[in-house]
């Protein structure tokens, strides 16, 4: 192609005008964006628009699943109630065998004068349905429906039955965005069940998988321990179960053990998540002379 | 096979256009995209070259720049990565628009597979600098499929003008 195109009417500005103008602001939109995260403003003030809009387009498939659920037999409804009562005593078992054990950690901290981190561990938290999660292939990421007005905040912590999903990385007026923990390189602190032994780990970008680095080679660690947050970031309250080790490589060639895990809670198969709702206050750091500590993060990309 | 391009064809209407853009961007939303493997093609996108090709006055980098935010915001990612690359898109549409209009629709596909595979390797390159990440194989499969979706999509689009007019004005 010698000539560009050449026009027939001239009205306005030429095409190489126009998408050079509009390229040009959607690089700027990408840069700042990338160097300074500093349009969530516009990000909200877009999403309020769209938020109706995307509702509408969510509707087809929730009022099939609705309808679905509308024709279920009546012999469904009535062994489903049965299950569901069985389930009920075994829970109801196990809490009581829980607020037993609760109790006597309790008297078990006091008797050690630890900090009573009761407060922190009873968290008021909000129960979200998962509304899509991104079409982008390549991110980890799920939206909810639950957002600031539901009293969820910035970086709250997500779970499921299985375990921790993920982290509350942006927050709207009636849904939140979850980042999993399966993201590329989101980290977070855990140990190991077993022995205590602590750790970082990091998402890889896949669905069903995850990894702890810079474990050294001879570290306490075998497949199928559980993993679960050590807290000491401030931000994962202890305890919470995150994932499974799956297999430990030793190579001779590397400096650090690569242990490969599995992440134990699975929101691609379920629809409901619990947001934990208050912040893990941490204590406040000692007041050291020289070196300057940072809270470490989970999650957060340079 | 029917020749399209050389029919003579009511106008189109401007809400028609308004309608299947839009619903392009609802489709683009559905959570259809829990699989892995996500192959299915960016609806927005190829309705927004159809008509910045057949209808270049009506629809162009306004609808391109503004739908690429809008699906900045809906997938959660860099704001402004879809923008960029719409809007580069539908350039390069528009700069082989005189030879494209003189093709048969699967010529043309040919064409908007390869627009389109610009525009996914710009995707792909944006990511990359921002989180040094590659994306797998089924993200490279998209621009097959919706190239494979172009001449249908066509004649989908092009069925209200193509009625034959009922009430004499």
């Amino acid at each position: 192609m010698e000539h560009p195109a050449r026009p027939f009417f001239v009205h306005g500005p030429s095409a190489v005008l126009r998408a050079v103008l509009y390229g040009g602001a959607a690089l700027v939109l990408l840069l700042a964006d990338h160097h300074w995260h500093s349009l969530s403003v516009l990000r909200s003030g877009v999403h309020r628009v769209l938020e109706p809009v995307m509702r509408v387009a969510t509707m087809p498939g929730a009022l099939l699943s609705q309808g679905r659920a509308f024709f279920v037999t009546q012999h469904e409804v009535m062994q489903s109630n049965e299950n569901l009562r069985q389930q009920l005593l075994m829970q109801s078992q196990q809490i009581s065998q829980l607020q037993q054990a609760s109790v006597e950690n309790g008297v078990l901290r006091q008797l050690l004068s630890l900090k009573n981190q009761q407060q922190a561990q009873q968290f008021p938290s909000v129960l979200g349905e998962i509304l899509y999660s991104g079409h982008d292939p390549f991110n980890q990421k799920l939206i909810i429906n639950r957002g600031r007005n539901d009293g969820v905040h910035d970086g709250a912590v997500v779970l499921d039955v299985g375990g921790v999903v993920g982290q509350v990385t942006q927050l709207y007026a009636g849904m939140s965005e979850v980042t999993l923990i399966t993201d590329k390189d989101h980290a977070v602190p855990v140990e190991v069940e077993r022995n205590g032994l602590r750790a970082v780990m990091y998402g890889l970008g896949q669905r069903n998988e995850l990894e702890i680095r810079h474990l050294a080679m001879n570290a306490d660690i075998q497949p199928n321990d559980v993993l679960i947050t050590s807290g000491v970031d401030g931000l994962y309250p202890r305890g919470l179960r995150v994932g499974l080790v799956q297999r430990v490589e030793q190579s001779g060639n590397r400096s650090f053990a690569r242990v490969v895990c599995s992440p134990s809670g699975s929101p691609d198969k379920r629809n409901f998540l619990l947001v934990l709702g208050e912040k893990v206050v941490p204590p406040p750091l000692p007041v050291s002379p020289a070196v300057k500590l940072k809270p470490k993060k989970g999650g957060h990309r340079g | 096979m029917v020749d399209v391009g050389r029919e003579i064809l009511r106008p189109v209407r401007w809400w028609w256009m308004s309608f299947t853009l839009l619903a392009g961007l609802a489709l683009n939303a559905l959570p259809v995209a829990r699989q892995p493997l996500n192959w299915s093609p960016d609806w927005f996108v190829l309705a927004l070259l159809f008509w910045g090709l057949n209808q270049p006055r009506q629809v162009g980098f306004t609808w391109a720049f503004a739908g690429g935010l809008v699906m900045d915001v809906m997938l959660g990612d860099h704001l402004g990565q879809y923008a960029l690359t719409h809007v580069l898109m539908l350039y390069a549409m528009l700069h082989w628009r005189q030879r494209l209009t003189m093709l048969t629709p699967w010529q043309q596909a040919v064409h908007v597979f390869l627009v389109l595979l610009g525009g996914q390797t710009l995707l792909a390159l944006i990511r990359w600098l921002s989180v040094d990440e590659w994306p797998h194989a089924g993200f490279w499969l998209a621009p097959f499929t919706a190239a494979l979706c172009w001449w249908p999509l066509g004649l989908l689009l092009r069925l209200p003008q193509r009625k034959p007019r009922v009430t004499g004005v």
